[in-house]
């Protein structure tokens, strides 16, 4: 069963619901390397001046920051984007997991109390997080790597709300932050890549390894603090000061590519070596998912990713690049982290997506 | 609460010192230890050596070279 929403909170659902295309646009293209490469983001954080940051801030200065930023987002010029406001505190749990599972909110803004808010656009390639861990997380996310296309969005973003809110900036740290680690630009760029030839050869952690020298930090796909699930990894500049946001975008850019190029002659290697291996574990996934009663955040996401890489191969397991990024934002996967305890929210979340997975892929044969 | 958090220790040499307060905010110097964040804009200067060796050891730097405010 669903949970139950109140009455108070249903206009909001319902209004989400009505906003939210299936799925969004970041997961239904394909292209810019996106055999490896599932989605880029770029996030931008910022505050407002003399305002204590949420952390730290009353219910009533939350509230003041949250009227100013939305009448900064209704404001705008020809040719800007266009946002709606959902309050996030509001809405049901579905449709907060649903808003993690398009990364277009975290976990934490999912879970965090009242005066949260999340400005999206219609194709969901944008978001503001008001009143996270800082009053503005400005995003954009593309599909496949992109990562100057995504930049230049955000870039536009926040100029926009830049030219009409005071941001709490010094002329020394650059933008201020609630977290140090986010101080200077207040930029992470990250992309989420898919790595399970590496994973299958035993080199992921190598692989890992060698990004995190070259100035990159390396999450689970749900941010800080969640494991890799599905053998997909975020992979984000791990400094925001000291240096700027075009040698911050560069040198990501340069460790995308080597994870990029690792990836696919992992994968080349393992179908010339070891075919038959691809085709055992590729056959098991099938027979799973055929029978399957239940599948788990982390079961889906492994079975998806082997059936994912088969058919990267040639074989018809029917999860292509389009119906693996529409089932990993449709799946409620961020409902395990957003539900916790409510084990009658996750198992009704568990029972019902080997249906989900099973017609989409038989949609997908028509 | 953010992991960097861990990386703001103190640098106070004596009591006085350890009981200042951000004159915006409020936030007490043991609360930027305990939680390991900035509570507004003031707090940058009001903690500035605790801030200046924090970013020191998360960024290894600590002077923005990026985009200006408008």
């Amino acid at each position: 069963m669903r949970p139950a929403t109140s009455a108070k909170t249903r206009p909001e659902t319902k209004m989400l619901g009505a906003e939210m295309p299936t799925p969004p646009a970041w997961a239904g293209e394909t292209g810019w390397e996106a055999d490896v490469i599932l989605s880029t983001r770029v996030r931008l954080a910022r505050n407002l001046a003399g305002a204590a940051f949420p952390g730290r801030a009353s219910e009533t200065e939350l509230k003041a920051v949250a009227k100013q930023v939305l009448a900064a987002a209704k404001r705008r010029d020809k040719g800007q984007v266009s946002l709606r406001a959902v309050e996030v505190g509001k809405l049901g749990e579905a449709d907060k997991a649903a808003l993690v599972d398009s990364h277009l909110i975290s976990v934490a803004h999912a879970m965090a109390g009242q005066s949260r808010w999340a400005l999206v656009d219609d194709r969901h390639t944008v978001s503001v997080m008001v009143n996270e861990e800082d009053h503005l997380r400005l995003q954009a996310i593309l599909p496949g790597l992109q990562i100057d296309a995504a930049y230049t969005i955000a870039d536009q973003m926040d100029d926009q709300f830049g030219g009409q809110l005071e941001y709490a900036f010094h002329r020394h740290y650059g933008y201020l932050t609630s977290s140090l680690g986010n101080c200077g630009t207040g930029l992470r760029v990250s992309v989420m890549a898919h790595l399970p030839g590496l994973a299958l050869s035993g080199k992921i952690e190598d692989a890992l390894e060698a990004a995190r020298t070259l100035g990159a930090a390396v999450r689970g796909p749900y941010g800080e603090g969640s494991a890799a699930a599905g053998d997909v990894y975020q992979i984000s500049n791990a400094v925001s000061t000291g240096k700027s946001e075009r040698q911050l975008l560069t040198r990501l850019a340069a460790t995308a590519a080597l994870l990029l190029t690792d990836e696919q002659a992992a994968r080349e290697l393992l179908w010339r070596d070891r075919r038959f291996v691809i085709e055992d574990k590729v056959g098991a996934a099938q027979a799973k998912l055929k029978s399957a009663e239940r599948l788990s955040a982390g079961d889906s996401m492994a079975l998806l990713s082997i059936l994912r890489l088969g058919a990267q191969f040639g074989i018809a397991t029917g999860v292509t690049n389009r119906i693996f990024n529409e089932l990993l934002s449709s799946l409620r996967l961020g409902a395990q982290f957003v539900s916790g305890e409510k084990a009658h929210y996750t198992f009704y979340e568990e029972t019902r997506r080997p249906a989900l997975i099973r017609n989409k892929l038989r949609e997908n044969k028509r | 609460m953010s992991s960097t958090g861990k990386t703001i220790s103190s640098t106070a040499d004596t009591a006085a010192e350890e009981d200042q307060t951000c004159p915006q905010c409020g936030m007490a110097r043991s609360e930027l230890y305990s939680q390991g964040q900035m509570g507004c804009a003031k707090c940058y200067e009001a903690f500035a050596a605790e801030v200046q060796q924090a970013l020191k050891e998360i960024h290894g730097e600590t002077r923005h070279l990026g985009k200006n405010a408008a």
